[in-house]
Order: C-alpha cells, then sequence, then structure tokens
C-alpha cells in the first residue's frame, strides 16, 4: 500500500503524495521538535522536509526506502533550520497552538530536567542520532542511511552524545557539599 | 577507572522514556495543510535533474548536509587564497640583475660547429640552442637572447648568406624574428633591453641600425656615416647612443635616432674596432676602448678614449679585443704573444698593465664572467704546438692564480664560415 502511495507520487500524483505526507508528517514534526527543542522552527523543518521531498521523489531509487529518504531529508532540514537560529541568535519559542508534552509519571521532574539541559548542550548531528536511536528505535545502519552518513560515523556520535548526556546526569547528581556548598 | 552513577546505569531506558514523554502533543492542523499547498502550485522535478538519479547514493551521502558558508568565512578564505597566491608569485617571481655591476653566473652560450648550444659554466647541462646560427648575445639581465640564423638558401657566393636576426627566451623557447633576410654582423643589445643594433648591407657594414628588441618597429638607419661602410655598433650604458667603428678608421658617436653622429678619434688609422664590436663602453659610460692599426699590415694597438674631446691613449700595442670588468675597475684584453697566439692581459681601469694571464689563445673577443671571477676565451687551435684541433674555451682566473679550466667548444676545428668573433656570452642573474 505504502508502496503503491509512494510510485504513484514518483508519477506526480498529487494526492497519493499527500496521503503519504498526511501518514508521515506526525512523525516528523515530532522527530523535529525534539532535535530542535523548538516547536515553531521544528513546523518549518518538517515543511521543508516535505516540499523537498515533493520536489525530489523523483530522485527516489527504491520506492521502499521512502521513510529513511524522508528522514534524510528532515535531519538535512533540521540542519538548515538550527543554523538559521544561530544566525538569529536564540531560538524563540513559539507556543501557540500547541499543547505541553505531557510528562511521563515514571519520569521525575529531576530527570527530566537534567535530561533537557544536557540534550540541549548536544549539536544537531548528536541529537538526531540520539532521537532517531531511542525515539524511532532505529538501528545504527537505519540511522545512518537515515543521517546519510556511514555507521561507523553514527556509532562515534551515539558515543559522543551518550557520553554527553551520562556526564550531565552524574554532574547534576553529585552531592552539593561535593561542590563547597551548604547542603 | 569510572563507575556510572545508579541513575546513568539505565541510561536507555532514561533516554527513551524521556524522548517518548517529550514527543508527546499534537501536531499543529496548519502544518499539513501548508505543505499541501505549497506542493499543489509545482510539480516533482524531472528526474535527470536529480542527481540521485545517476550518482551513486554513496557519492550523493557525502553531500548531505551542503555546508553553508558564512560570507565572513568566504571573505576570510578569499584572503587567504589571495595572499597565497602573492606570496607564490613573488617567491616564483624571478629578480633581474641590473645592467652593470657584479651579478651572479648564469649559463653559458657559443657556437658550437654551426649551431648554438648553451651549457653550464662547469660544462655541464649542454643542450642545443639553435641550428645554423652565430652570433648569441644575452640581455644584461639574462632573460633574453639575441643571434642570427643563418638562411642557407639565400646564399650569395660574393657576400655571404643571409640572416634573421632572433631574440628568444634565455633558454632558447619563443624565438622570434626580429629582422628578417639581411646581411647582418652582431646583433648586440642596448643595457636596457629595449633595442638591438647591428651592421647590415651587401658587405655586411653598409649601414648601421638600431631595432626595437621585440620587432615592433621597423629597423632605424643609424647614417651614412661620411659616406664609409659602419661596423657592429655598441650601446651606451644609458643606451642612449652608441659607438659605431667606420671603415675610414674613425670611431664615431651617433644618438640612438641616428642624430648628432660625430667623429670622436683623433689619430689617422687605416682601421679601428674590435673584433666583435665596435668599442666597448665603461660602465660608467665615460670612456672607450678600442682597436686601432696605424700603419698597414702593422697589427692593432688597443686605446683607450673619453667623451671629453682629449685624444685617445694607446693602452698596448699589438693588442685589441679590449672589455671592462662588470664593475669597470679592471681591462682585458689580447696581446700577441710568441707566435703561438695571443695571452689575455689584465689591466686596471687606466689601462695600466697589472698581469699577463698564462696560455695562448686565439683572437676572439674574452668574455668577463658577471661575478668577475673568470675570463672566457676561446682557443681554436688547442693541439700540442698549437696545431689545429678540436676548440676549447678556457675559463681563466683574473688573479692568474687559479689554473684554468677548459670546455670542450666542438669535436671539428672551427671553419672560417662559424668562426665566431665572441668567445662565449655569460648569462647574468640577480646577486
Amino acid at each position: 500500500m505504502r508502496r503503491d502511495l509512494v510510485e504513484r507520487a514518483m508519477a506526480g500524483d498529487h494526492d497519493a503524495f499527500a496521503e503519504l505526507a498526511r501518514i508521515s508528517i506526525g512523525r516528523l514534526f515530532v522527530v523535529a521538535r525534539l532535535i530542535l527543542r523548538d516547536a515553531a522552527t521544528a513546523e518549518d523543518a518538517t515543511q521543508e522536509a516535505l516540499v523537498a521531498a515533493w520536489r525530489n521523489i523523483r530522485g527516489l531509487r527504491d520506492p521502499d526506502r521512502f521513510d529513511a529518504w524522508l528522514h534524510r531529508l528532515l535531519v538535512n532540514a533540521c540542519h538548515r533550520e538550527a543554523r538559521r537560529g544561530r544566525s538569529r541568535g536564540a531560538i524563540e519559542l513559539h507556543v501557540d497552538g500547541i499543547e505541553a508534552p505531557q510528562p511521563d509519571p515514571n519520569l521525575g521532574l529531576l530527570d527530566r530536567d537534567q535530561l533537557e539541559r544536557g540534550f540541549r548542550r548536544l549539536d544537531t548531528d548528536q541529537r538526531a542520532v540520539l532521537v532517531l536511536h531511542y525515539y524511532l528505535g532505529l538501528s545504527l545502519d537505519d540511522a545512518a542511511e537515515a543521517l546519510g552518513v556511514p555507521p561507523g560515523t553514527v556509532r562515534s556520535r551515539l558515543h559522543r552524545a551518550t557520553q554527553a548526556m551520562r556526564a550531565a546526569l552524574d554532574a547534576d547528581a553529585r552531592p552539593r557539599a561535593a561542590e563547597g556548598r551548604p547542603a | 577507572m569510572t563507575s556510572n552513577s545508579p541513575r546513568t546505569d539505565n541510561f536507555d531506558t532514561l533516554m527513551t522514556a524521556w524522548l517518548d514523554a517529550d514527543a508527546r502533543g499534537p501536531v499543529p492542523d496548519v502544518l499539513l495543510e501548508g505543505v499541501l499547498a505549497r506542493t499543489s502550485r509545482t510539480r516533482p522535478l524531472p528526474a535527470w535533474r536529480i542527481p540521485e538519479r545517476w550518482i551513486p547514493m554513496q557519492l550523493v551521502l557525502r553531500f548531505q548536509p551542503r555546508m553553508r558558508f558564512s560570507p565572513v568565512l568566504v571573505v576570510v578564505a578569499l584572503l587567504i587564497v589571495a595572499v597565497v597566491t602573492a606570496v607564490i608569485l613573488v617567491g616564483t617571481q624571478r629578480r633581474l640583475p641590473p645592467p652593470f655591476g657584479i651579478a651572479d653566473n648564469g649559463q653559458i652560450a657559443f657556437v658550437e660547429g654551426d649551431r648554438l648550444v648553451l651549457e653550464n659554466a662547469d660544462g655541464t647541462g649542454l643542450t642545443v640552442l639553435a641550428t645554423t646560427s652565430q652570433a648569441p648575445a644575452f640581455s644584461r639581465d639574462g632573460t633574453k637572447i639575441a643571434y642570427k640564423t643563418i638562411l642557407t638558401d639565400q646564399f650569395n657566393p660574393d657576400y655571404g648568406p643571409s640572416v634573421d636576426v632572433v631574440v628568444a627566451n634565455a633558454d632558447g623557447s619563443y624565438p622570434k624574428v626580429v629582422v628578417h633576410a639581411v646581411r647582418a654582423g652582431n646583433p648586440l643589445w642596448s643595457p636596457d633591453g629595449r633595442w638591438l643594433t647591428y651592421s647590415s648591407g651587401e658587405n655586411v657594414g653598409d649601414h648601421a641600425y638600431v631595432v626595437a628588441a621585440d620587432g615592433s618597429s621597423a629597423p632605424i638607419d643609424l647614417g651614412d656615416f661620411g659616406g664609409q661602410d659602419p661596423w657592429t655598433p655598441t650601446f651606451s650604458p644609458d643606451s642612449s647612443k652608441l659607438a659605431v667603428a667606420v671603415g675610414d678608421g674613425t670611431l664615431w658617436i651617433v644618438n640612438r635616432d641616428g642624430t648628432n653622429a660625430h667623429i670622436i678619434s683623433h689619430q689617422d688609422y687605416i682601421e679601428v674596432g674590435e673584433r666583435g664590436l665596435s668599442a666597448a663602453w665603461s660602465p660608467d659610460g665615460t670612456h672607450l676602448l678600442f682597436g686601432g692599426m696605424l700603419v698597414p699590415d702593422q697589427g692593432y694597438s688597443l686605446y683607450m678614449i673619453g667623451l671629453d674631446g682629449a685624444p685617445e691613449r694607446l693602452i698596448s700595442s699589438e693588442s685589441n679585443n679590449g672589455v671592462w670588468s662588470p664593475d669597470g675597475s679592471m681591462i682585458a684584453y689580447m696581446r700577441a704573444g710568441i707566435g703561438l697566439g695571443p695571452s689575455v692581459v689584465i689591466a686596471d681601469s687606466t689601462g695600466k698593465f697589472l698581469r699577463s694571464l698564462s696560455g695562448y689563445y686565439g683572437w676572439y673577443m674574452p668574455e668577463w664572467s658577471p661575478d668577475q671571477t673568470r675570463i672566457a676565451i676561446l682557443d681554436d687551435r688547442p693541439a700540442p704546438g698549437n696545431e689545429p684541433g678540436p676548440p676549447v674555451i678556457a675559463l681563466l682566473d683574473p688573479l692568474g692564480k687559479a689554473d684554468p679550466v677548459f670546455i670542450p667548444a666542438g669535436d671539428k676545428p672551427i671553419s672560417d664560415e662559424y668562426s665566431p668573433d665572441i668567445t662565449v656570452t655569460w648569462q647574468r642573474l640577480a646577486h
């Protein structure tokens, strides 16, 4: 079914592409928001990725790899949005029409806070590999295809990102007395 | 050794839970509408315009993500490229020696049989510069060489062959005919490198000319010199005047454009002139050396004359072919010996005898090395007993201390047809 839609879209059928977009857009938006940590820029990245997909869909050689290809377009769009955000200075937060994420009752407030701070210290490449691997559940090879880099690069990025996140958690978990402050 | 805290031991679980929790939330409705609105107005690109269709995927992957350069980085990169390019250009740009004074020794060029050859002063690296050619002369900056190429198909039994006057790069590349099909003597450079002068006519010396070294203008006739034949002129150091030995035994000075021609010699010579040129200018442009014959068949003597109108002085009898050292402090000339050929004599700038160098050679113009440590002279009868044999070029120490060094100058005795006037021309390089 999915392959049929992709082939029709490759033939120029916009309705087929619209259906593909409808199926994919929620996942793409969430992935973009997780990477960029900002809903508005995630919207932009998602829209740019899907427009690029439509424009370049005839470049897709294997319709069965549509999702991996779409993920690569999305990560590239996230890179562009992140650079654009840096060139503008701080990323603005837009929350209109978007509800705040629902907290997992199994995660403490402190954990979320520490993870958020650690994650924001990562660059876009490291964030992307964490999101593709831990959120989408992609294998390292699939993540490599989605990111358009060799698997070895994904492994090293994942290693560095994991180390950075662990370090962030460990640092925040140290007893405050060790920092020379009153308990 | 490192140890993880209990909170990071379950990192994978923690990470997955956090991302899942963070992913919850609605997708804006307007997002899909916006995508569809934009895509409905366009069509997919044709496949041939998309690199992925004809470039292997692994190659295409390397293009992602594309680099985006900031303007500042582009400017910095351009500046670096400009600086590196300038350094390379300056580094590779050849420095040129001034036209006078001490310079470094470059290659030497000389006549070997019927061809011009170029080689290092130690006799290595011989290359053929031109065939059927004569009279090489490096420009004073060492970048060009002038010579004449014999046109063997234009031979006059009474006057010999016609020649082309040619200017080429110092290595012989890019030869260009400056004057075509004339019967010319030795082409000689102006010190500024812009001009060549030569005498030409049915009998080689009917008229004297100046021509632009790049061939951009027609030769300028320097005049008729009282109706007598001029011989190979020589430029003054400032390239504005020429000394011309004329067939009635007078030495003239003439402006480069042919004006203000006048006789400067005082004595009534039968002939004047040196073998390769009319007269040799001192580097400061104040004096000339020239050979003069006062009595028929009695040989030449070497004279020095100033431009102040004073009469010439005899430097040495039975002598000729005087040349100034590069810094003008010495003179070298050829003086008759004991019948085995002339010797090279060194005098100071006033003509006062300093020393006679060992050995007997030929009546050719000697050539100072640009660094003033050697004098090159051709020996056309080097065999024992002064017999003819394969010629050699002797490199002599003007101080008379070091032994001569001999360089082969061909494997056959020198014939009259290709007998050179000037031993070698020595390329000057920046010091």
